[in-house]
């Protein structure tokens, strides 16, 4: 017996050796299968474009460069790419101590174009001196393009012009994640379920004043019609006066809203400032995302109803519908762990009251398909969830009302913001068409004078109403086509 | 390509691991391992691997003409042919523009420079030739009949790009005969991913924390700025002693993992590291760090004769001296190895006796200031940044002690620093050796919750490494 105490614990010994060597070889084994025939990457939420696979020549590979390329491709479109990319924010997230506050810089930093006039008017070419040094950053924020056919929306479902040929589903494939309101700082304050992402809003009173004179210039050019703006504030207005390092930089939305309501001539101005600071201590902004929500839209959706004198469906008269998991854009900017560990509840209002299916047209306003104004976004895209409403951003829907016959028709100029108002009006005007200030390709002019088009709602945030490249484009509409 | 990789890891290591077992014969198995080594470098090298072949192949002759003129004047004939070579070759390679820049500044002059690109991995090839040739010539080893086996000695893809400088006589018997057991496999396994973990995990990590102190920024235009005129006296500090931690974790990370794969085929090659923060004396601190450069240098310069009666200090400069250009062609690399031999050479005076009576503390804190320091010359190339180091760790570029920037970068990474400092201890061959006193049973159950964990710390590393893959510093010691 003793003797074979010892045999015994020494095959103990190889079995543990044996499991040892197995469970390398079934690793590496695994991952090896795992890198070569799993499928790869194509599309990421975080990243609009992977590497791609290298074309091969001789002089690439003599140098070298089809190789490292290949390394790269081989890492960037690993199978299921996104979900390791996840598991290293939350490692990182152990690496120290977390801040209450963190900063990011997230921004391309490319230069915006100063309003058209500024170089020939003094009076607009300064900047607001309440705004400190730093605030010269409002020029790195992004460019968006003016040029329809060549945004950098790419990412967004291909749709045929065909509708016979169209392959519009209920899922769009990649929604859009958003990003082009998206500023250049991000901060994120607090923590657990409290933790909120916001981009930090610089007032420029130059860029505010010139989006007022070009909603009024647009005003001028229609009779009879009447024209409202609404310029929704970034969250930063309500929630950024706890941040150490840009609390100063609280009331920059409410100035930029004064300077526009002052500004306006011929417009109606729509206090959505006030309506939402009614309601800070609801879910009127996303904390993971750059877009506000279903609820925020609503208490907006309300003021204009109250301002344009038309009716409104009361609260009670939707359901408030919650879908659990959401980490939304600014997760994808700033790959924080804080974020992607703390999800939120997505809303949408479902209305309890009859609706039709709107129908959808591309933006050179070819129809394309009917549908619900709110779609279903794939649980993969969770950073995207936002593009319920109205499936995507370049769209044209025009929605007929079931329970309004007031004779009013709403014609609603928006960017991602006026999307998830599109459930919420249907109480109140006859008909309503959505169309984006950014990609719409036809003369808006045209547009209100063939839809019998009595409102014109401008309702595009307040990032959007200061870009000049964006706010551009309200004098662009006007002219396409002629 | 680079270890720290995806696809070095997942497809060029399984499938030169199943080719090699799928083998029986030694000449079969060496000749897996020869063109999986020629495929590994020619990734990174399409070109330069001709180089390489050039030089296995005329050393491989010089080796055996030393040993069929052995005894005459020929053999020292082609010993100096085959040095001439040699060095010629890594003094065209990585110090012409060096020369240049000298030559102008000396006399004014405006040579072009010659922007010749470091061919990987030269530096290390070329003393692992230079050593065997010279270990033929002294009869330690006999000249290598088989060029395929000596060309697999020199390309062998572990160590090839960055090390260990490994010994054709250390290696030279297992050239011939070697064996894998599983134990072999595993102690392998498991060393090459601790290694990648030291890499990945914590070397990487301290490179962000080291930037976050010392203020790099990269432009628009990809270049590196390096603010260290405004860190802080606290930042330039817990800068250095991360930067210090990072070369260490890197370079014996790259060590681990080469002499981990080395195990997985057979092979022992000798340690490069030995836990050098541990040291009492900047003399053992090089007994400690980079072992197989340390020794090749004591072995083939510092006790030779071509000093006469004044070799023991002039040696000690030619140590010291080389030491630091083998490092880069730069006159902050050559200060640097000068400093290190400086002490060397103060501790030498001093003598052991006197060193001994030292208490401990005083000699851990001087000799770990002195190291610091030493790493300090080492990050700052620039003659400029580095006297601007050396003044913000005084507070005399009129820095702030320490700000709330210092504060919340260190805090960002505290828990990597730590770990670190921890991991700069010996801690694990302690556990190792509880472990061998174990009975069997415990030796398995152990070998079993180890492997787990390395599994586990493999699992970090891939998520990690896809994570950042556009970013992932190669390894610093490549530029060698």
């Amino acid at each position: 017996m003793n003797n074979k105490k010892p045999n015994n614990q020494k095959i103990f010994h190889n079995i543990s050796l044996a499991v040892s060597a197995l469970a390398f070889a079934v690793f590496f084994g695994y991952m090896m299968i795992y890198t070569l025939l799993f499928s790869r990457t194509t599309e990421s939420v975080y990243d609009k474009q992977l590497t791609s696979a290298p074309e091969f020549s001789f002089s690439k590979f003599f140098l070298g460069s089809y190789t490292t390329e290949l390394s790269k491709y081989f890492t960037d479109t690993v199978h299921n790419r996104d979900g390791f990319k996840e598991n290293a924010s939350i490692i990182k997230s152990y690496y120290g101590i977390p801040e209450e506050e963190e900063d990011f810089v997230v921004g391309p930093g490319t230069d915006i174009t100063p309003p058209d006039d500024t170089s020939t008017d003094p009076s607009v070419s300064e900047p607001d001196t309440s705004t400190p040094p730093e605030t010269s950053d409002v020029t790195s924020q992004p460019d968006v393009s003016d040029d329809p056919d060549t945004s950098d929306i790419t990412s967004e479902p291909d749709v045929s012009d065909d509708p016979d040929t169209s392959d519009v589903t209920s899922e769009p494939d990649n929604p859009n994640i958003g990003g082009e309101e998206i500023l250049e700082n991000i901060v994120l304050l607090g923590s657990g379920s409290k933790v909120r992402a916001m981009e930090v809003f610089y007032h420029v009173e130059s860029a505010a004043r010139k989006y007022a004179e070009r909603v009024n210039a647009f005003a001028s050019k229609l009779d009879g019609v009447n024209v409202y703006s609404m310029v929704v504030p970034k969250q930063c207005a309500y929630y950024i006066k706890d941040s150490k390092k840009y609390g100063y930089t609280a009331d920059n939305s409410l100035k930029t809203d004064t300077v526009i309501k002052n500004n306006l001539n011929g417009v109606t101005y729509v206090d959505v400032y006030g309506a939402l600071e009614k309601h800070i201590s609801e879910e009127i902004y996303a904390r993971t995302d750059h877009h506000w929500t279903a609820l925020g839209a609503f208490y907006a959706a309300e003021e204009f109803a109250k301002t344009a004198g038309v009716p409104f469906a009361s609260i009670d008269q939707y359901e408030l519908n919650r879908r659990a998991g959401y980490v939304g854009t600014m997760y994808t900017y700033t790959k924080s762990a804080k974020l992607l560990n703390n999800p939120e509840d997505f809303l949408t209002l479902v209305p309890k009251f009859q609706t039709n299916k709107a129908l959808f047209y591309d933006k050179n306003y070819k129809f394309i398909t009917e549908h619900d104004v709110m779609w279903t976004i794939a649980d993969k895209y969770k950073s995207g969830w936002y593009s319920t409403f109205l499936g995507n951003d370049d769209y044209i829907a025009k929605i007929s009302s079931a329970s309004c016959n007031n004779g009013r028709r709403l014609l609603v100029i928006k960017d991602s913001y006026g999307n998830a108002l599109s459930p919420l009006l249907d109480y109140s005007f006859e008909q309503i068409i959505f169309c984006d200030l950014r990609y719409t390709n036809v003369n808006i002019v045209d547009l209100i004078n063939d839809n019998q088009i009595t409102d014109v709602l401008f309702a595009i945030c307040s990032y959007s109403a200061v870009n000049n490249n964006i706010s551009g484009r309200i004098d662009t509409l006007t002219t396409i086509g002629k | 390509m680079l270890f720290a990789d995806i696809l070095f890891l997942f497809v060029f290591l399984p499938l030169c691991v199943i080719s090699y077992f799928s083998v029986k014969s030694i000449r079969a198995k060496n000749t897996v391992l020869l063109i999986s080594s020629l495929v590994f470098y020619a990734w990174g090298e399409p070109v330069r691997i001709i180089l390489l072949i050039l030089s296995a192949a005329l050393n491989y002759a010089f080796a055996i003409m030393i040993d069929l003129s052995r005894g005459s004047k020929q053999a020292k004939v082609y010993l100096i042919l085959s040095l001439i070579f040699n060095i010629g070759m890594l003094g065209l390679f990585k110090y012409t523009d060096f020369f240049l820049s000298n030559i102008n500044a000396i006399f004014g002059t405006s040579i072009p420079m010659q922007n010749i690109a470091l061919p990987l991995g030269i530096s290390f090839y070329t003393f692992q030739i230079m050593s065997y040739v010279i270990d033929v010539y002294w009869e330690k080893v006999p000249a290598q009949r088989s060029l395929p086996d000596l060309l697999m000695y020199v390309s062998l893809f572990p160590q090839l790009v960055a090390g260990p400088i490994v010994r054709y006589e250390t290696i030279a018997a297992e050239i011939k005969e070697r064996k894998t057991t599983i134990n072999d496999f595993c102690e392998g396994a498991t060393r090459l991913i601790i290694g990648l973990t030291k890499k990945v995990l914590l070397a990487n990590n301290l490179n962000l924390l080291v930037e976050a102190m010392f203020n790099v920024e990269t432009t628009s235009a990809g270049t590196t700025v390096i603010g260290i005129g405004s860190s802080t006296v606290v930042g330039a500090w817990i800068g250095v002693i991360a930067y210090s931690m990072q070369v260490y974790f890197d370079f014996s990370g790259y060590s681990d993992m080469a002499i981990g794969m080395g195990r997985m085929f057979g092979f022992h090659f000798n340690e490069n590291f030995r836990h050098p923060f541990m040291c009492r004396s900047i003399s053992e601190f090089w007994q400690r760090w980079h072992i197989s450069l340390g020794s090749f240098f004591r072995d083939y310069l510092l006790y030779l004769p071509i000093f006469g009666k004044r070799r023991k200090y002039l040696s000690l400069f030619l140590v010291w001296f080389t030491t630091g250009l083998w490092h880069g062609a730069s006159w902050s690399f050559i200060i640097w190895g000068l400093y290190f031999g400086m002490f060397i050479l103060l501790e030498t005076l001093a003598g052991k006796k006197f060193l001994k009576s030292v208490p401990d503390v005083v000699m851990h804190i001087y000799n770990k200031i002195v190291i610091i320091l030493g790493f300090g010359i080492f990050y700052f190339t620039n003659m400029t940044e580095m006297g601007t180091f050396f003044k913000a760790l005084v507070g005399a570029n009129g820095n702030d002690f320490i700000s709330d920037n210092t504060v919340v970068g260190f805090q960002s990474y505290i828990w990597i620093f730590l770990v670190s400092l921890v991991a700069c201890f010996p801690i694990v061959p302690a556990i190792k050796q509880r472990i061998e006193n174990m009975s069997y049973a415990a030796k398995g159950a152990s070998r079993i919750i180890q492997t787990a964990l390395v599994c586990g710390m493999l699992y970090i590393c891939v998520n990690l490494l896809v994570d950042s893959f556009l970013t992932n510093n190669p390894f610093l010691y490549f530029r060698f």
